[in-house]
């Protein structure tokens, strides 16, 4: 396989992995699958696609827009929608399922009417003159930035998660909100966190990537999907697990593209996904139950 | 159990309401369209009744029942010399038996994974439909569609209009009686309390499969209108955004009874096509609707209307007849 | 003697390297009311899930109906007359009391493929139903007057604990099982809740059942079963009359604690 593709498998990985940390960290603190995640990257990386070309605003400025859209996004979208549901169907899983699906949709809608149904090129932080060469593969300015961020990010994270008051939190909460209720955790407060922060990442990742691949108002559903599908492959066991099912998962598509076409990226998707939740629903590393 | 009186009363209302609406699009090509187009999404609406409103299982792989019964009906109807009576079961099957094979190679899944898996296959079946050229026609789709000859006389519009609207009330007054026989009880129990159901001797897996075949086979008939009433399929219509309206559209209209599927079916051509003040956000608002419903009106707009005319006739005994009310 | 409906010979079954169920044998026959007390951890709920079907027995044998029950799921267990109510009813809310427990009379219709479609087939002509036959001769408010249940065109969430516990136990009864198991139907019941109870329990043994009856509430147990098998850390230590029981030195080490013979 090309050297070139490796770096391609690198910096897709590193976008599945960032969408999958920001599930597991809505996963920890709420004990929900937020599948609005892909929309908000979406609209992060859309709308700062957007303020550049057409606002004519500095790359920062739009980019920084854009993260803050995503968290408030996120955060809306926990207090106005999953909270009152969840609260109304005590345990039932369909309703909050179908609530946040919805969102995906809304928000992916709102992103085309905001900004146009076009593709926007993304804008790239960093464009090396020259590129660095690897072998045989060449690599541009912004795959440094997207390695280099996505790692600041896992171990930011990381960091956040073992020191802070709100990460530990975090951890303790879980899938069992209501023990934690009764310990006396802030379940509300924690949550909140957990959304934020699920958006912050989501709300990075979008234009990080985007300059690589371009994005649309569409693009927020497969980013929802692979992202999950990572989160799944990696596991819940270990903050680094995210990424591990991203590499895994951009490395199968893009070997499957590269072996047998392009069609067969969904195709070889679909495959694995189902066999890994058949065979392995706790993922690579899976979380170490406690009794 | 519904007593016999109300569902008399249903079948009556309704039917004046299908007939009025028949007689209101008599004569004008552009309503007779509207009207088929609103037919097409009702069928795909009443598709997802019985496995995920009445079932509680949420497939995503909607828009391949849908491309499956429009190719089929493109390949035989409308480019071969089948008649429309042989091809639309023949897409109905086809479209019944994908969701048994995905729904028994999904059978140990539920909520996220359920839906994940649903939504790859879906995405999975838009790009089969662009690659298998040979079959498809690859992206270009299929085209140069007529109209196809039903019991051996070609189809006129005005007459297919009026069968479509026909078997629209035939299929949502047939998933209305379903709803309250022992089956549908069954089906709706599965939804809260499976483990129940599985502790009274019924194998709740056989169960699922039999209502996502059936409902796959009614939203086929929804892509076999697509194809008769276009000149041409192309694979874009069969995406998987539609999905999204599927499930929408039965939550908007309202979940305690099959008519609100149509009625959701009737509010979305109305959202994104008709009102011109709307023209591309029509969707946002409409999936700013469902967020409304789902968060503080979980009964659909025909819930309510149901809770009105039950205070109008004073309340009192009348209950909601097996309602599933404030399910969210 | 009546029918042995339940035999439980050298029952074993552990969970790695914890033992719930030590060698554990018992009987059932009917018309009996059996309680099945113990402290948590005593093994009581491992012996539920294996008499229902949910888990296997590691060695030993359980009987129904002189047929081997070892390693049944629910359903099949269901075929062996068994039926059981859970510890947090599992009723569906939206749906009416009378609904749920229908499924209780629709369970051999919709046992197999063929019953659902021909089930499914009647249900869209509304006629040809056999779960509609069968349910026009009012077995389901028999049952329910039977149990005490008024209105039973309600919809189950406005009903009360007690309540839903007796649509379960209505449910339960519509499968007409030989054996049934009640699990932990007293928690969180007030009087009336207990009462519904024991009216259910009478009802059922006018049915021809025999009744396991599992319960931390080692007094209200005492006061309905015939028999009382006392678990501690997966082994039986009593075996006998309900008022030996609460008297016997067994009970007290069990309870609270080894103390020296007064």
């Amino acid at each position: 396989m090309p050297a070139q593709l490796f770096v391609s498998i690198v910096e897709i990985g590193c976008f599945f992995a960032l969408i999958a940390l920001g599930y597991l960290i809505v996963l920890y603190g709420a004990g929900f699958f937020h599948f609005a995640l892909g929309p908000y990257a979406m609209f992060s990386a859309l709308g700062a696609a957007y303020w550049v070309t057409v606002s004519e605003w500095p790359l920062w400025m739009a980019v920084l827009a854009g993260v803050a859209a995503a968290v408030g996004l996120s955060v809306v979208t926990e207090l106005l929608v999953v909270r009152p549901i969840e609260k109304r169907v005590h345990g039932e899983e369909l309703p909050s399922l179908i609530a946040v699906v919805a969102t995906l949709f809304a928000v992916s809608q709102a992103g085309g009417t905001l900004f146009g149904r076009k593709p926007f090129p993304g804008q790239p932080w960093l464009d090396f003159e020259d590129p660095i060469e690897w072998g045989e593969a060449v690599i541009g300015g912004q795959t440094v930035i997207i390695v280099g961020v996505t790692l600041a990010i896992f171990i930011l994270l990381a960091a956040w998660l073992r020191w802070s008051r709100y990460g530990q939190w975090l951890r303790a909460v879980g899938e069992n909100q209501q023990a934690a209720r009764t310990l006396g955790f802030p379940v509300a407060r924690i949550r909140l966190a957990a959304f934020a922060m699920g958006g912050l990442i989501a709300g990075i990742a979008g234009p990080l990537f985007s300059p690589k691949a371009g994005v649309n108002f569409e693009s927020g559903l497969s980013y929802s999907l692979f992202g999950f599908i990572a989160l799944v492959m990696g596991g819940t066991g270990s903050i680094w697990a995210p990424l591990a099912g991203g590499l895994i998962l951009a490395a199968l598509q893009i070997a499957a593209s590269y072996l047998f076409g392009s069609p067969s990226l969904n195709y070889a998707t679909l495959i694995a996904a189902a066999l890994f939740f058949a065979f392995r629903p706790e993922g690579l590393f899976a979380r170490r139950v406690r009794h | 159990m519904l007593r016999g009186g109300s569902a008399w009363v249903e079948s009556i209302v309704t039917l004046a309401l299908a007939i009025a609406a028949m007689v209101a699009v008599h004569g004008s090509p552009y309503l007779e369209a509207v009207a088929l187009l609103t037919c097409t999404y009702a069928f795909i609406a009443l598709g997802m009744y019985l496995p995920f409103i009445m079932g509680g299982a949420l497939s995503m792989a909607y828009n391949a029942y849908l491309g499956v019964g429009a190719y089929a009906m493109a390949l035989l109807a409308t480019r071969g010399d089948w008649d429309l009576a042989w091809s639309l079961p023949i897409g109905m099957i086809i479209a019944a038996a994908t969701a048994v094979v995905l729904g028994f190679a999904t059978r140990r899944l539920s909520g996220f994974y359920l839906a994940a898996v649903t939504l790859l296959f879906g995405i999975a079946f838009t790009t089969w439909l662009v690659d298998a050229e040979s079959v498809t026609g690859g992206s270009g789709g299929l085209q140069g569609l007529r109209v196809p000859v039903f019991a051996g006389k070609p189809l006129s519009n005005s007459t297919l209009v009026m069968l479509t609207i026909l078997a629209v009330w035939i299929v949502a007054l047939a998933l209305s009686r379903l709803r309250n026989s022992p089956f549908g009880v069954a089906v709706r129990a599965r939804r809260r309390a499976a483990i129940a159901v599985e502790s009274c001797g019924i194998p709740v897996s056989t169960l699922t499969l039999v209502s996502l075949a059936l409902g796959a086979a009614v939203a086929s008939v929804g892509g076999s209108l697509f194809a008769v009433t276009n000149h041409a399929i192309v694979p874009e219509s069969f995406a998987v955004d539609i999905v999204f309206l599927c499930i929408f559209m039965p939550l908007l209209g309202g979940q305690d009874r099959p008519w609100g599927a149509v009625l959701g079916a009737v509010l979305v051509v109305t959202f994104t096509f008709q009102l011109t003040f709307f023209k591309e956000t029509g969707s946002l608002f409409f999936s700013l609707a469902v967020l409304l419903v789902l968060v503080i009106a979980p009964r659909g707009v025909l819930g309510y209307v149901l809770i009105g005319l039950q205070k109008l006739r004073g309340g009192g005994h009348a209950k909601t007849q097996g309602g599933a009310a404030r399910n969210g | 003697m009546a029918d042995l409906i339940l035999e439980c010979r050298g029952v074993n079954k552990a969970y790695g390297a914890v033992r719930a169920l030590n060698d554990v044998s018992l009987e059932l026959r009917a018309g009996e009311v059996l309680g099945l007390v113990g402290p948590n951890g005593a093994g009581k709920t491992t012996l539920v899930d294996l008499i229902g079907g949910e888990q296997r027995p590691d060695s030993g044998a359980i009987t129904a109906l002189g047929r081997p029950l070892a390693g049944a799921p629910s359903r099949r267990a269901r075929v062996n007359g068994l039926a059981r109510t859970f510890q947090h009813p599992q009723v569906a809310l939206d749906l009416t009391a009378r609904e749920n427990m229908l499924i209780g009379l629709a369970g051999p219709s919709l046992a197999t493929l063929s019953g659902q479609l021909r089930e499914l087939a009647a249900g869209i002509l509304g006629a040809g139903s056999r779960i509609q036959r069968d349910s026009a001769h009012g077995e389901v408010e028999r049952v329910a007057a039977a149990l005490g249940l008024a209105d039973i065109e309600r919809e189950c969430r406005e009903l009360t604990l007690g309540e839903l516990r007796l649509v379960e136990v209505g449910r339960a009864l519509l499968t007409r099982p030989a054996l049934m198991l009640l699990d932990e139907p007293f928690a969180g019941s007030d009087a009336h809740g207990v009462a519904g109870i024991r009216a259910a329990i009478a009802e059922i043994l006018r049915n021809g059942c025999g009744v396991i009856l599992v319960d931390h509430n080692v007094d209200i147990v005492a006061s309905l079963a015939h028999r009382i098998a006392l678990l501690n850390l997966g082994a039986k230590v009593f075996d006998g009359d309900p008022k030996a029981c609460l008297a016997s030195p067994e009970m007290q080490a069990v309870y609270f604690g080894e103390r020296e013979a007064a």
